[in-house]
Parts: C-alpha cells; structure tokens; sequence
C-alpha cells in the first residue's frame, strides 16, 4: 500500500503490454511498478509493500511460475495474490502456475475489463483512492 | 552389425543379419541356390560399405564359426572374387588357379562355385557354393556354372531391392520426427503472434475505456469491430495450434517391439559412437499406445544418448510392469546430468552449456515429454549417484 493505493507489481517484458496494463491500473486508481525481469521483481517484492503481482510467464531471468514459487513459499508474502498472464494456452500450464501457487490465471491475448475485475476483486470495500480496505 | 535374427530354419540354413529386410532375401537367395545347384555346403556374404569387407550372413552346412569370420576385399578366395567381380568355376584345388596359388585348399572340397553379386559396377556381395569330398554328386560344370552366373545377376539385383527398402524405411523414419518436429516448432511460433496481439488488444481496451481521453461513439464502434477481429485472429490460431498438434492413434502393441525398432532407427548413430547396447524388456509386456510416437520418444533420448553419453559408452534399456502402468528405464554411462538441469533438459530449446558445440535442436526431449504426456504418462530424469544417467518414462497400461 502506497499512500493509501494498493501497489500493483507488472513483470512483463513485452513492453507495449507492460505499458497498457500500467496506464489502465493507473487511471483505475493503483499504484503501479513495472519491471521485466523475474529476478528484479523478486527484489521489488521484498523491499516494497507490493500487493498484488501481474506476473508474464516467459520472462527473463527467472521465469513466471519459479517467481511465483519464491514468492509463495516465503511466509511474508504467502497471502500476496499472484495473477499469471501467459500466451501459453496450453492447460498445462495453468496447473504448474497453480502449483507454483498462482492464484489467477489469464491467457494472451487478455480482456483489459477482465483483468482489472480480478485485481479489483481483492480490493472489496476499496474505492479508486485505496481507502476503507476491507 | 548386430546379431538379431538367429534362427536356423527346415533347411538348415542359417541367416544372421541385423536387418529383416536383407536378412529374409539372403535366405532365400541360399534357400534357391539350394535347390537349383544341390551344393553339399554354401555361404552367402554381404559386403558392409562402411567397414569395406564382406561378413557371413547365411550359410549352409557350414560351422557356426564361418559367421564370425570377415574378409576384406581381395583377401582370401572370396575377396579375391570380388575385387575382380569375375565369377569363378574352381575344380579340383584352388591353388592351381592363377591369382589363388597362395591360398591353402581345403582338401574335402572338390569344387566351388564363387560368384560376386554385382549390379553395374557396384558389388554386393559374394556367393560361394561347394560340392564336397564323398558327396554322391559330380564337380560342378560350365552348364551348371553358366546357369550360377545367371542366378548371381538375378540374386545381387535382390540384395539391391532389399538394401533399397531398407534404406527408404530407414528415411521414413526420419521423415516423421522432422515432421513431428515442425510441428511443435509451427506450435510454438503461433504461441509467439499470441504477445503482440495482447498488446494490440490491451492499447484498444484502454482507448476505449477512455484511458487516453474521451471518444466520439464513431470511434468506439470502430475500436469495438477491431476487438473483434483480434478475437478472430486469436481462433485462427488456437484451431491452427490444434491440428498441429498429432492425434494419436493407440493401439496394443508388444513394448519389446517399440523398443528394437527404436534401436533400430538409431543404430547408426550408436555405431559411429561406439556405444554398446542392452536390452531386457519382457517379451510379452503389451501397451496400448501410439507405437510410432512412443518409439520416437525412445529414439530422442537414444539419440541423445548417442551424442552426449561420449564414445564407447554403453545404453541400457529396461522395462517392468508396475500396478496399472508400466516403467521404463533408459540408462546410459555417460556423464551425469546434474540435479539442477535435470527438469531443464525437457524444456524447448534449452541445451546443456557444455554441449552448446554439439549438433541437435534442443527439441528432442521437449518433443519426447510431449509425446509421453500426451499418453498420460510421465518422464523424468533420476539422480543415480553421479554415475550417468538414468531417463525414466512412465505409461498407463489402461
């Protein structure tokens, strides 16, 4: 939480993407940090109050489902939502996010209403300023 | 060459040969040689390109010895034979011909006939047929050795035909992994066109959501009917996506076959590198699979095997049925794979940093573990102590 917004962390390396989800969530009412490599987000995560992760899952450095994998297996940070974008459509790869401990999943290419729905969803209670989290 | 068919039949002639294809017409060029030239003993030798000599395939009331014999050309009376592809009609002893005076007779032959089985100018091997020493028939004549040089034309054309099937067998194979390859490959470029979609996509859901100022309805309409055909693209490409992928076509079928047909694809390979070969698979252990998929998921980490398990390294194939799947172990003495590449190797491109010199794709296990998933089964790599390493594959028996 970032003077009172939810701080939303993008790790994607396509950069059009990146950009476009960074300017809606913005103009929703988040704080937003965009970065495109796993190892980076990794550090980002554990010095920043981030509270939700937009992760891609082919990615430089450490790829999507490791981060996720880091990330969740850390007590701190085991209750952060983690949605997984990928232009995988295979099934597969769903379940290894899901093992990986992905909560929400997303194939490419993504309805934007779609995706701030779901990071709108785990901010109940919250209006565009982050006030009155639930 | 491997010793697989071993088999002595009704007529005792026995054949041993790795390939069926030349191995069932080598018998039946000594079975009619038989029959028509009623030699009291005979042997067939075919001549292996690669190691420039000629080798027993089958042979007649002959010791079992013969078969481990090998000539070069213009060695002994056979290479002889063949290095002028000249047939000969020996009577009495050998030595008394010019071109043979230092070759030792065998005194119970008293005559031979040595034919090459030449097509144009390339030779394919040689036949040999002796009358013996108390055999009630006479030494061979012209009428009977005219008649032989006739039948070795006829005999060399079908040890062609055979070397020929053979060989398109051997292409086919090689034709249905490429094919399988560029599918996968096809797959995995229709997965690329998926990101820049995604960014066309997300740039016009925040136009229209307004993210970048408000619009005319003119706009939006627009805008909307762009979407749409986003969405049409990302059909194409999931159907596409789709077909590309193979359908499989399972059937029961005997694991011990897949697998010498497996070795079979790859026995080049293993040749050239010298590694050495076993396998104990149970006979009667049948799978309901995709036998041509399975086997070319066991040939991609054969082939493997064959460039990184180094020369002289020995592969050892096992099988055992276990519950309601069976377990298959593929194990090679060459050097370890280590525990943090051991999930890596079977993702696509990836390849071993010490092997980014060696010839291959970084697609054979990829396409391997796709195979085998796509059967609902499972393959791994097993840690074995640093001491090469151990591919193990998982399948439903169903």
């Amino acid at each position: 939480m970032k003077d009172g917004k939810p701080l939303v962390l993008i790790v994607e390396d396509d950069i059009d993407t990146s950009d476009n989800i960074k300017a809606r969530l913005i103009q929703e009412g988040y704080e937003v940090i965009a970065c495109f490599d796993g190892l980076r987000a990794l550090e980002i995560i554990r010095k920043q109050p981030v509270d939700f992760v937009i992760v891609d899952l082919m990615i430089p450095g450490l790829i999507g489902y490791h981060l996720c994998r880091l990330v969740k297996f850390d007590e701190r940070f085991q209750h952060l939502p983690m949605l997984v974008l990928t232009a995988k459509t295979d099934t597969k790869f769903k379940q290894y996010s899901e093992r990986a401990g992905a909560d929400r999943f997303l194939t490419k290419p993504f309805d934007m209403n779609r995706l701030i729905a779901i990071v709108g969803s785990y901010f109940k209670g919250t209006d565009k300023d982050g006030r009155g989290i639930a | 060459m491997n010793e697989v068919e071993h088999q002595w039949d009704n007529q005792e002639i026995l054949t041993v040969y790795s390939s069926l294809e030349v191995a069932a017409t080598a018998r039946n060029i000594l079975s009619s040689a038989r029959n028509l030239f009623s030699p009291d003993s005979g042997s067939l030798m075919l001549y292996e390109r690669k190691r420039r000599c000629f080798s027993v395939v089958s042979a007649y009331n002959l010791p079992r010895e013969v078969f481990s014999s090998v000539i070069r050309m213009g060695e002994g009376v056979a290479g002889r034979v063949a290095k002028q592809r000249k047939p000969f009609l020996f009577v009495g002893e050998v030595n008394k011909y010019s071109g043979f005076t230092d070759i030792n007779p065998r005194s119970e032959i008293t005559s031979s006939l040595c034919l090459p089985l030449v097509s144009g100018v390339a030779i394919f091997g040689v036949l040999n047929l002796n009358r013996k020493q108390g055999s009630l028939k006479s030494s061979y004549g012209k009428e009977e050795f005219e008649n032989a040089i006739e039948f070795a034309s006829h005999a060399a054309l079908a040890i062609k035909n055979a070397r020929f099937a053979e060989t398109i067998i051997k292409q086919n194979r090689y034709l249905k992994a490429a094919d399988l390859s560029r599918a996968t490959i096809i797959s995995e470029l229709l997965h690329e066109l998926r990101t820049p979609l995604s960014a066309l996509r997300s740039s016009i859901d925040n136009l229209l959501a307004g993210v970048f100022g408000a619009l005319t309805s003119e706009q939006k309409l627009k805008l909307e009917k762009m979407v749409t055909q986003i969405e049409r693209i990302d059909g194409m490409i999931s159907r596409v996506h789709k077909s590309a992928q193979k359908e499989l076509k399972l059937k029961k079928t005997l694991l011990s076959r897949i697998v010498s047909d497996a070795f079979d694809s790859v026995e080049h390979l293993l040749d050239e590198n010298s590694i050495t070969t076993e396998i104990d698979v149970p006979q009667e252990l049948e799978i309901y699979v995709d036998a041509s998929m399975i086997e070319q998921a066991i040939v991609n980490i054969l082939t493997n095997a064959a460039r990184y398990a180094g020369y002289g390294a020995s592969v050892t194939i096992s099988a055992e049925k276990e519950d309601e799947s069976v377990l298959i172990r593929i194990y090679n003495t060459g050097e370890p794979i280590p525990e943090e590449e051991m999930e890596k190797i079977f993702e696509e491109n990836y390849r071993l940093p010490k092997h980014s010199n060696i010839e291959g794709s970084g697609l054979g296990l990829p396409i391997a573990k796709k195979i085998v998933e796509s059967h609902g089964g499972k393959i791994w790599v097993e840690p074995c102590g640093g001491k090469g390493a151990m591919f193990c594959i998982r399948l439903p028996l169903r």
